[in-house]
């Protein structure tokens, strides 16, 4: 992968760099993981994370959550999980005699759903549902879902006994996929030293307002696009469609999402168009997880960003053309 | 064998010519040349690694079948082997060849190479020295890229990893040298079967002339000598016989007998037995004694050495394969009675035979009157007087004298010699004869004969009924008796030798034309995947429209900069964005990278208004003039 390119001053991007320092503080050496994040937060899309637990995963979202002075709720995905346990549902007061709707955890600016393909599909495509609509209907009322709405959805596929993987198209509904991964040594032996006494997250405040993220994100989306860029996405994603090895391709939501994944990155930048290097450095955790690959590839030991990574060594830049 | 007569000596014997040299040593150099440069194939895969074992036999086979006189010749087993160390080199470089390069198919590549040696190495006796010493290294290879070895070992870990796999690959090299040296015998015998008719080594299969008290090596061998469809009644199949005996050796040998054209007979009408010769036993015809005809195909002609009564064989070439026909019945040459000289021969009792054996034979044979009354008491006699070993200690002196004497346990050849003195004491003219005893079913209506059903047993001739076949070797010693099962993995390796047989037969006899076709299919058939998969894989990569094209000037500026770095050796593949370009080739110049940020807003940003263009035009100006 690489690096992100020297980042320009910006009123937008200093929040964007209050907002990493205090996150780096707490998740050490995960910078990469971390920008994904705000990538994904800034695009509107929602992230999956894919790891092993005790990465730092609701570390990371709750403190993105105190960050910007946000609603934090987790939920954690069981086999009994219900889709009123996730949205709220109504009760009767008998006081009054009328029926008051509690809202559920998803009414929250970042939601952790943790292990999500615990819970049964029923459960999930409701989350999915709030996910795409970012509204909740329960007895034909709609309640709007706050802004900003970010869902951090994590799975782990080491331990997968008695679990309902969520189906490939379902994938399709996050923005990005990512992993934070272990710490190495140096950093996990800081972690200690740091943490033997207090923990960071207590320590954590808000360096931004949910109003400024909204602006952010508003930016972000009016970020400029060349024809040629568009294009560019339109050939990389075409190529996973037609690809020996990919039984089934990503949808347009999902050149959809690289574009806007791109927009996001650009103003991270803080730069007000996209540049081919923005596509090229985030097709990888856009579309990696959104292919479908043959079954024989799973012998070859082919994945899915290899895949993505020979189609982006194959699309000519549209640089020169 | 190793090789301590010198270098030249040493080709010589291996018959490596200096001419043989260029082609090889021409292919070692393009093999290593093709390292150096990107028409190597880049990621190995099984196909492409036998296509190019197709094609590099393909080179030294073509040299061949130029060089080599001997037409009958499949493949000469001494441009194998130089094949084979073609191979090992190519094993040696893909093995140290890095990612991805080698790949996941090292462990393929590792065992094909190192199968393409031992094949080779194990037909030359000169080159098994080097299995000798080689293989164990070729385990450790293998050990070594199964383990993915590579993968793992960066600095101190390769300590740590490489360790155990070599303690692994050292146990099993080593098992496998003291496997090599044990069957060396069997490993060549295996590699001259299957790639040349030739035969290497004399040892192997039916002697030419009995010697009593040299060990008797043929039990074991489980090479296949004939294959008889619809056989006979008589599983005798006689090869030689001998009249004289003189210091423990049975005469005539076969270089000493004359043969005669035995004008060409027509089969006969009736049943027939189809013998298919498989393994060149001294190049002789093996045949029932009740054959009326032996008619050869293939338009053979039969010799005889009729001073011995046989045995029959075909004038000397070089191929094994021969089929002939036999028709059963009374008439044939091989029944004949004896000349007066060949009675007088058959009658006369070996001068250095012990008088007590003579005096045991009068003994046994007393009062018996009618002939088959003496041969069946002295048959009696030897099986209850004698029992059967395949291992004999024959003692000082006369063999056949002590094994009667001394009541020794010992194996075909002594109870069919001392039958034969014992019955021409006892009046009867008697010869001996080897052969092979056929009992081994090999299929339908067949019988299989191998080497370890070699057997001797006598003939006497008795007035009135002919030439009478006497074995008195005991039941248990007879090859039925003896014959082991057939390992399985024998058996498999018997069929791929029926199959390479097909291939040698149908190459000898195909016309060039034949050749060409099926070596093109062959090579089009590895090819044809290689190159569907090339193009499916293009045609999916393919851009399916034109991008949207920028300004006319921003495009000129393009091209200008783009020429710019190919001129300072850093040309910009398509695939990689400038920035990215500039970092792969760590040419992060300031004015450079200042450029290529300007021209970025220009292209990618909004469009640029004609002073940006003017700007950009004036830095790449800059940037253009020679230091």
């Amino acid at each position: 992968l690489t690096p992100f390119a020297d980042l320009a001053a910006a009123p937008s991007h200093q929040t964007i760099e209050r907002i990493e320092a205090n996150l780096a503080s707490v998740i050490r050496g995960k910078s990469e993981s971390i920008r994904l994040l705000l990538i994904a937060l800034l695009a509107g899309g929602h992230t999956l994370l894919e790891d092993v637990p005790g990465t730092g995963k609701t570390m990371l979202a709750k403190s993105l959550a105190r960050s910007m002075d946000g609603v934090f709720r987790r939920i954690q995905f069981t086999p009994d999980l219900l889709p009123a346990d996730i949205t709220g549902s109504s009760f009767y007061s008998p006081g009054d005699g009328s029926f008051t709707f509690r809202e559920g955890p998803i009414f929250a600016n970042i939601v952790l759903a943790d292990e999500i393909n615990r819970a049964t599909p029923k459960t999930q495509s409701s989350l999915l549902e709030c996910m795409e609509e970012q509204q909740v209907t329960t007895d034909g009322i709609t309640y709007k879902l706050p802004h900003p709405f970010f869902v951090i959805a994590t799975e782990n596929h080491i331990e997968s006994h008695g679990t309902y993987p969520l189906p490939e198209a379902q994938l399709d509904r996050f923005l990005l996929r990512l992993s934070i991964g272990y710490p190495d040594a140096e950093e996990e032996s800081r972690i200690l030293a740091q943490q033997t006494r207090l923990k960071p997250l207590d320590a954590l405040g808000a360096v931004t307002t949910r109003e400024q993220i909204l602006r952010l994100q508003e930016e972000a989306h009016a970020v400029f696009v060349a024809p040629a860029l568009r294009d560019y996405i339109v050939a990389i994603v075409g190529a996973t469609r037609t690809h020996p090895q990919a039984a089934l391709g990503a949808s347009p939501r999902g050149s959809l999402g690289l574009l806007h994944a791109a927009q996001a990155y650009a103003a991270i930048a803080g730069r007000t168009y996209v540049q081919p290097d923005d596509i090229k450095r985030l097709a990888v955790p856009v579309l990696a997880h959104r292919l479908i690959l043959r079954p024989e590839t799973r012998v070859k030991r082919v994945t899915g960003p290899a895949v993505i990574e020979e189609i982006l060594g194959r699309v000519p830049v549209p640089t020169a053309l | 064998m190793a090789c301590r007569r010198g270098r030249a000596a040493c080709l010589r014997r291996t018959g490596l010519s200096s001419r043989a040299f260029v082609p090889i040593i021409g292919l070692a150099v393009a093999l290593l040349a093709s390292y150096a440069f990107s028409v190597r194939f880049q990621n190995e895969t099984l196909t492409k690694w036998t296509l190019r074992l197709v094609v590099m036999s393909a080179a030294v086979t073509g040299y061949l079948f130029s060089a080599v006189k001997d037409e009958n010749a499949f493949i000469d087993v001494r441009y194998l082997y130089s094949f084979a160390l073609l191979a090992a080199a190519e094993l040696m470089l893909q093995f140290w060849r890095r990612e991805p390069t080698g790949g996941a198919r090292a462990p393929f590549t590792v065992f094909l190479s190192a199968m393409v040696f031992l094949v080779g190495c194990s037909t030359v006796e000169e080159a098994s020295g080097y299995l000798l010493y080689l293989a164990p290294l070729f385990f450790l290879f293998f050990t070594l890229a199964l383990l993915g070895f590579r993968q793992k070992t960066h600095g101190l870990g390769v300590l740590k990893y490489a360790f155990l796999p070599v303690l692994a690959a050292l146990v099993l090299g080593g098992l496998t040298r003291v496997g090599v040296t044990r069957y060396k015998s069997e490993l060549n015998m295996i590699g001259s079967q299957a790639l040349s008719s030739r035969r290497l080594s004399p040892s192997m299969g039916m002697s030419g002339q009995p010697i009593l008290g040299s060990s008797f090596t043929l039990r074991d061998s489980l090479t296949r000598v004939l294959r008889i469809e619809h056989p006979g009644t008589d599983f005798y199949l006689r090869g030689m016989t001998f009249d004289t005996y003189s210091g423990r050796t049975w005469g005539p040998g076969l270089d000493q007998r004359t043969f005669l054209n035995l004008p060409h007979q027509s089969a006969l009408p009736g049943p027939k037995a189809r013998y298919e010769r498989l393994d060149d036993s001294l190049g002789l015809l093996f045949v029932p004694l009740h054959s009326a005809r032996v008619v050869p195909e293939d338009g053979h002609s039969l010799e005889w050495a009729a001073r011995t009564d046989g045995p029959l064989r075909t004038p000397p070439t070089d191929t094994a394969a021969l089929t002939y026909d036999i028709t059963e019945g009374s008439g044939g040459v091989l029944e004949a009675p004896p000349s007066a000289e060949a009675e007088a021969r058959d009658l006369a009792v070996p001068p250095d035979i012990d008088p007590r054996v003579l005096a045991k034979a009068h003994e046994v044979a007393d009062g018996k009157e009618a002939p088959g009354d003496k041969i069946t008491a002295i048959v009696r006699f030897l099986q209850t007087n004698n029992s059967y070993s395949l291992t004999v200690d024959p003692g000082a002196g006369e063999p056949i004298s002590n094994f009667v004497l001394q009541k020794k346990a010992a194996h075909c050849e002594y109870f069919a010699s001392a039958a034969v003195v014992m019955l021409r004491a006892a009046g009867l003219p008697t010869r001996y004869v080897s052969g092979y005893f056929a009992h081994e079913s090999g299929g339908k209506d067949a019988l299989l004969v191998r080497q370890r059903d070699a057997h001797a047993w006598a003939e006497s001739w008795v007035a009135g009924s002919g030439w009478v076949t006497m074995d008195a070797t005991p039941g248990g010693g007879r090859p039925d008796a003896l014959a082991g099962a057939i390992p399985l993995y024998w058996q498999a390796w018997e069929r791929v030798q029926d199959i390479l047989g097909a291939v040698r037969i149908w190459v000898l006899t195909a016309g060039w034309l034949q050749k060409g076709a099926v070596f093109l299919g062959l090579v089009l058939g590895l090819l044809i995947p290689q190159v569907y998969r090339y193009f499916k894989s293009r045609r999916a990569l393919v851009v399916g429209f034109q991008y949207s094209s920028p300004d006319a000037a921003l495009l000129v500026l393009s091209r200008r900069f783009e020429t710019l770095l190919a001129r300072r050796g850093v040309p910009v593949p398509e695939t990689r964005t400038w920035p990215e370009h500039l970092r792969d080739v760590e040419l992060e110049d300031g004015a450079l990278k200042r450029f290529v940020q300007d021209y970025s807003q220009a292209r990618f940003g909004p469009p640029p208004s004609p002073a940006d263009i003017k700007n950009l035009d004036q830095t790449l100006h800059t940037l253009e003039k020679p230091t």
